[in-house]
């Protein structure tokens, strides 16, 4: 699999609905950008950290504990993995710590 | 089938923990425990006509009005027969090549004897330990402090020990001494977060105490405690299977085939071990299977535990540790068997019996489980002699390593008896023969921690897998488990004006 420092936001939207669909069993055709979380994708606060290790693990990536606490759809999701992969989307705020 | 409140698998510290507080509040509680006595790690074991510690060596915050204390006086388990103050003068001794470091009982006598051994440093030295001080009065689990945020400070648990030191200092030799309590959790200074690094530095400094008549005491009086208030401890009790239905386990069968039923489960063992019983495992999603296989392991641990003259320069109320190395990168871990890293040493007896003509010396290095693969298939007590002969080959190297500080120490050992990492997963169960149980990193703390809540509704996490390792990390991480169902700020209060009374 492709890490994420060479993944435009096409491969990113795509790995990251194979992984919710073989890591969680989410029927695909409910892997859509306005998915809540909790609402649509059935998933817990349990299953979201579980979400978390599991894109960390399979795209090679480092998130933040805290900034998942934001998340709220798959596509709050999508823009965290583009953030950690591609430094240059990520806030000036953030950029200067 | 028998029907209770709660069952708790595992009888180690943090189960014993849960099990009494439980019961205390009126809960029927049952512990179901695989070995013929109680207490895991607690454990001690007799040769030579010594006692020997296999993990409990020495605790913290056990002075008067300190946490641990508290949290055991308000379980009805302490008990002055139970612990002893370690030296005052220096419960801690650190031999490094060309430097010894003591630390004394409190924080004054700490940055004062660091601050003599390393003049340059003392304005680093007084700022780490500020640090230190701060930061545990953040963790409202340590402090029990119902009041303060139930969160854990985030910053405490994502900045390692290694970055607040080398923020503070260069020289290699202090690092090597402020990184030295990283024996006690297993974890590697780059990534241990420095709020669990400062709990247990500050709970050593403020109260490091002795076992007076070993771990198999204190379970003792733990199983005491929770009979009092009605709880019942089966021993040669081990689970098979847990039967569960629609996320919630229905049954708990053990292996003799007798079965249990509760409104709660609480499993003590490792996380790896309990939901590899349950009997529909594809409940759990595959991120969450894959996740718990991938678990890294803290290392294995070696041990050699000797009966010694008593000529040994060695006082029972001290714990030593000898380094082969002052490189803070390559001085803590063991490369080959040949080269032990840091050597942890301390007396399973603290208080010499009137007539007694050895003394019980126990060894500890880590050991990667990898050392000891050829042989994980053998039984415990049948294995070959090759295993016997690595094992005789750690054992003299550690002694050599020790002897470097300690001349005479070869020649004080009358008899010796050794255990591997293999040992450990015999008896415990520990996955890797780990001592510490899974390595935790940032990758399995804070919001990556597990437990004390699962996936299975009615089956919760303790243990030193689910939150801390030791006795102290092992025992609050029963009280989060334990808060889960009787409410956490109730007991905090409680341990909090216990702690006050003292005050």
């Amino acid at each position: 699999m492709n890490t994420t420092s060479s993944m435009s936001n096409e491969q990113i939207v795509s790995q990251v609905n194979d992984l919710m669909h073989t890591g969680f069993e989410i029927p695909r055709d409910k892997l859509v950008p306005t998915a809540t979380l909790f609402d649509d994708l059935g998933m817990d606060s349990l299953d979201a950290i579980d979400m978390l290790v599991h894109l960390e693990e399979k795209l090679q990536i480092k998130v933040e504990g805290e900034r998942l606490k934001k998340v709220r759809t798959l596509a709050d999701i999508y823009g965290l993995v583009g953030e950690v992969a591609i430094p240059s989307l990520q806030p000036q705020s953030e950029q200067s710590h | 089938m028998s029907k209770w409140d709660v069952l708790i698998i595992g009888s180690g510290i943090s189960s014993l923990t849960c099990a009494a507080l439980l019961a205390k509040r009126g809960k029927s509680v049952c512990v179901l425990e695989q070995y013929n006595k109680p207490g895991g790690y607690l454990h001690c074991f007799s040769r030579f006509g010594e006692r020997f510690e296999t993990g409990a060596h020495y605790v913290g915050a056990m002075g008067k009005g300190q946490p641990f204390r508290a949290l055991l006086k308000y379980l009805d388990v302490y008990d002055d027969n139970l612990f002893v103050p370690l030296d005052t003068e220096g419960f801690d001794v650190f031999n490094f090549p060309g430097f010894q470091v003591k630390f004394p009982r409190g924080y004054d006598g700490v940055i004062g004897a660091l601050s003599a051994q390393f003049p340059q440093e003392k304005t680093a030295i007084q700022a780490y330990f500020d640090m230190i001080r701060t930061v545990v009065n953040q963790f409202p689990t340590y402090q029990f402090n119902a009041a303060s945020d139930i969160e854990t400070p985030t910053e405490a648990l994502e900045t390692s020990v290694a970055t607040v030191v080398r923020r503070l200092t260069s020289n290699l030799k202090l690092q090597c001494v402020l990184f030295s309590y990283c024996i006690h959790h297993g974890v590697a200074p780059e990534d241990i977060p420095f709020g669990f690094h400062a709990i247990v530095t500050d709970s050593l400094i403020r109260g490091a105490y002795g076992l007076k008549n070993g771990g198999d005491a204190v379970a003792r009086k733990f199983v005491e405690t929770i009979e009092k208030h009605g709880g019942s401890v089966r021993l040669n009790t081990r689970v098979a299977r847990l039967v569960t239905r629609d996320k919630h386990i229905d049954e708990v069968v053990t292996e003799n085939g007798e079965t249990f039923a509760a409104d709660w489960v609480i499993s003590g063992i490792h996380p790896k071990a309990v939901f590899g019983l349950l009997s529909e495992p594809e409940v759990l999603s595959p991120a969450f299977r894959s996740r718990v296989a991938n678990l890294k392991e803290s290392t294995g641990i070696f041990g050699v535990y000797a009966a010694c003259t008593l000529d040994l320069p060695l006082n029972p109320l001290r714990n030593y540790y000898y380094f082969g190395s002052d490189n803070p990168a390559a001085y803590l871990e063991s490369t080959t068997p040949a080269t032990p890293g840091a050597v942890f040493v301390s007396s399973g007896t603290r208080v010499l019996r009137p007539g007694q003509k050895t003394i019980p010396v126990s060894f500890h290095a880590s050991s990667p489980i990898e050392w000891f693969e050829p042989w994980r298939a053998t039984a415990y007590g049948a294995r070959p002699q090759d295993y016997r002969a690595l094992k005789n080959e750690l054992a003299e190297s550690i002694f050599a390593l020790v002897e470097r500080y300690q001349p005479g120490l070869r020649a004080s050992v009358r008899q010796f008896v050794t255990s591997s990492p293999l040992t450990n997963l015999h008896f415990n169960g520990s996955e890797e023969g780990s001592s510490y149980g899974i390595y935790h990193s940032f990758q399995n703390t804070g919001a990556r921690s597990l437990g004390p809540r699962t996936h299975i509704r009615n089956l919760l996490l303790t243990g030193q897998n689910c939150l801390f390792p030791g006795l102290l990390g092992s025992a609050v991480a029963a009280l989060r488990t334990s808060g889960h169902l009787v409410g956490i700020k109730p007991i905090l209060n409680e341990l909090n004006q216990e702690m006050r009374n003292f005050t």
